[in-house]
């Protein structure tokens, strides 16, 4: 049962790993998109897709289109219902 | 020798809308054993008149785009059949140009898009209804290019219904034009993976032979037709016999036969019709190259003349300088091996497992007559063979007009949404474009794009920079929508018209995403200075506002 930011963070970058296909990379909440590398906007699509797999969720346009941190993500993962 | 045979597949993806995940997904379905490349943006014509960028080509294309007759039958739109039919005979021959350019051409089948809202009563109405028109076109597109055996027209209509999920996702759409939702794309690709991997491995068709030494033992020039040797109890004629023998029951079962051999025509048809133990005779070949031409020459001409492929070719000659000849210069020809024992090249053509398993019907065992027979052919004089043709037949406008309150909100969009068209990726509100826009030394125009289809809209934003002595070209941004039909040189050309006397710069700052403007940019302002000497398309009119 995910509990708090950190599991939904380590949950996001196994995601993000596996899709931008490496792990030099270390997320924090105040992270943005651009600055890992092969996160481009191909890869967020992918990366979102994932997410709502992985939780069963399914984000709205907007939710996607306001998503500006990586901590704005996890919060929409931690929140979604 | 047969690990010419698994050829390594690499495919090129050209759609009209973003289907980039398709490549990922079929490289991983196929274990990394595809590769592929994704074709620009929604320029599937062009790319299908234009030279083969890969081995194999896959066409994923929505039928309101690529007929946008269709589109607007969907829309309601009062069109008529015949219309959208002839726009299908269109795209048939730019098809058509493709198989003679790529080993396989695989299209997906078109489907009613999920888009769109279709009473389900109407649509079935006999020409007129989207599904029993729909239905035509597949039916017409794949009549049109049936003999076009390279061609494979992968059912979609099945495939999409024994889907259980959504096939289009709006907010893809929304975000990215992606027509298609992702669990549908990484269907698609399990789906067609194999059918990709089929195709190409047992894909031999034709074979082209030598004669002196190859069908028989002996120079029919040096030793007349009495001193060549078929059979006749001599081990060597024996042997050639035997590999007369192999190629026949090939023939029989629809793979096709022809000759290349370097001798006077009438002296080695003389043998091929006249030696008493000849088993293949003149009607057993769809193509005969008897003359002192390169070998290389000839078999290009015969592949042409047979509409078919480099690689579903087999090349059989006894001398190594021609097979390393003809393997140098056509490399995707099959050339096997062949040893100095006669005796073993039966053996090696039979276990070749290269050739096309076809069920040997009667019609199979006609295709070879068929070949020879005058074929149906498209009517040349409806379609658009080439790039030139097509581009005229669109009848493109391009409208030029100053920027203005109107206008302002699409030229902002458009500034701060283009990426690969785009001279510097600056970005700027509307507000911030107006004042900019203001100063007496700058000067702002957008160009508007129509072609006999429709209205693109206001697809291109330039503004430009001067004082006495020289001019600056500050932004250039196009939609790559209208990408590919020589718009950019048009815009130019109505540019350089103002600035006569003097210098205008042009100069890229490059972005991960703009490589189409730095391409431009080296080709019309190669040291940053725009070549005055551009003129507008001949296929482009354009009309100032």
């Amino acid at each position: 049962m995910l509990e708090d930011s950190e599991d939904y963070l380590d949950r996001l970058s196994d995601i993000v790993s596996e899709i931008v296909g490496h792990n030099n990379f270390t997320l924090k909440l105040d992270m943005h998109a651009n600055e890992i590398e092969g996160w481009d906007s191909l890869a967020h699509i992918q990366i979102i897709h994932e997410c709502e797999i992985s939780l069963g969720i399914r984000f709205s346009l907007e939710e996607i289109s306001k998503l500006n941190t990586v901590g704005d993500l996890v919060f929409l993962m931690q929140n979604k219902k | 020798m047969f690990s010419d045979v698994m050829n390594k597949l690499s495919i090129y993806i050209a759609a009209d809308s973003v289907v980039d995940y398709l490549g990922e997904y079929i490289k991983r379905s196929s274990k990394s054993q595809i590769e592929y490349e994704i074709g620009p943006y929604n320029q599937v014509n062009q790319i299908l008149l234009s030279k083969a960028k890969s081995q194999s080509i896959f066409l994923w294309t929505a039928p309101d785009v690529q007929i946008p007759s269709f589109g607007k039958l969907l829309s309601f739109e009062p069109i008529t059949l015949d219309s959208i039919l002839k726009e299908v005979e269109q795209f048939a021959s730019q098809i058509n140009n493709a198989c003679r350019e790529y080993e396989q051409v695989f299209m997906l089948s078109w489907i009613i898009p999920e888009e769109f809202s279709i009473p389900l009563s109407l649509s079935t109405k006999s020409k007129e209804g989207p599904s029993d028109v729909l239905a035509r076109m597949n039916i017409y597109l794949s009549d049109l290019l049936k003999e076009n055996n390279n061609f494979h027209l992968i059912d979609q209509s099945i495939l999409s219904s024994r889907f259980t999920n959504n096939i289009h996702d709006p907010r893809l759409y929304a975000m990215a034009r992606i027509r298609y939702s992702l669990n549908y794309i990484k269907y698609i690709a399990e789906k067609v993976t194999p059918i990709i991997k089929a195709s190409v491995v047992a894909s031999k068709k034709l074979i082209i032979c030598d004669l002196d030494n190859t069908l028989w033992s002996g120079i029919v020039g040096d030793d007349g037709l009495e001193g060549i040797k078929i059979g006749s109890n001599n081990p060597l004629g024996e042997a050639h016999l035997q590999l007369q023998k192999a190629l026949k029951a090939l023939k029989n079962r629809g793979i096709l036969l022809a000759i290349s051999s370097k001798n006077n025509f009438n002296v080695a048809l003389e043998a091929i019709e006249k030696h008493p133990n000849m088993l293949l005779r003149k009607e057993d070949f769809v193509a005969k190259k008897i003359n002192w031409n390169d070998k290389a020459v000839n078999i290009l001409e015969i592949l042409s003349d047979l509409n078919l492929h480099a690689s579903s070719a087999v090349f059989l000659d006894d001398n190594p300088t021609e097979r390393d000849r003809v393997k140098k210069a056509i490399p995707e020809i099959l050339v096997p091996e062949l040893p100095q024992d006669v005796a073993e090249w039966a053996g090696i053509l039979n276990s070749l497992d290269c050739f096309e398993t076809l069920s040997t019907s009667h019609e199979d065992k006609e295709r070879s007559k068929s070949y020879i027979d005058e074929r149906k052919r498209i009517n040349s004089s409806k379609l658009f063979g080439n790039i030139k043709d097509w581009l005229n037949s669109l009848e493109l406008v391009l409208k030029v007009e100053q920027l203005n309150k109107y206008n302002l909100q699409r030229s902002t969009q458009l500034l701060n949404k283009t990426n690969q068209f785009n001279l510097t990726t600056r970005r700027m509100s509307e507000n911030e474009l107006l004042k900019w826009s203001e100063n007496s030394q700058r000067f702002c125009l957008t160009f508007s794009v129509s072609d006999r289809y429709g209205e693109s809209g206001l697809t291109a934003f330039v503004s430009i920079e001067r004082n006495l002595s020289k001019a600056k070209i500050i932004d250039f941004v196009m939609s790559c929508r209208v990408m590919g039909k020589g718009i950019e040189d048009a815009i130019i050309s109505q540019i350089i018209k103002n600035y006569e006397k003097i210098n205008l710069y042009m100069e890229t700052i490059p972005s991960d995403r703009n490589s189409p403007m730095q391409e431009f940019c080296k080709k019309v302002a190669p040291n940053g200075i725009i070549n005055k000497e551009i003129i507008c398309p001949k296929h482009i009119k354009i009309i100032e506002i």
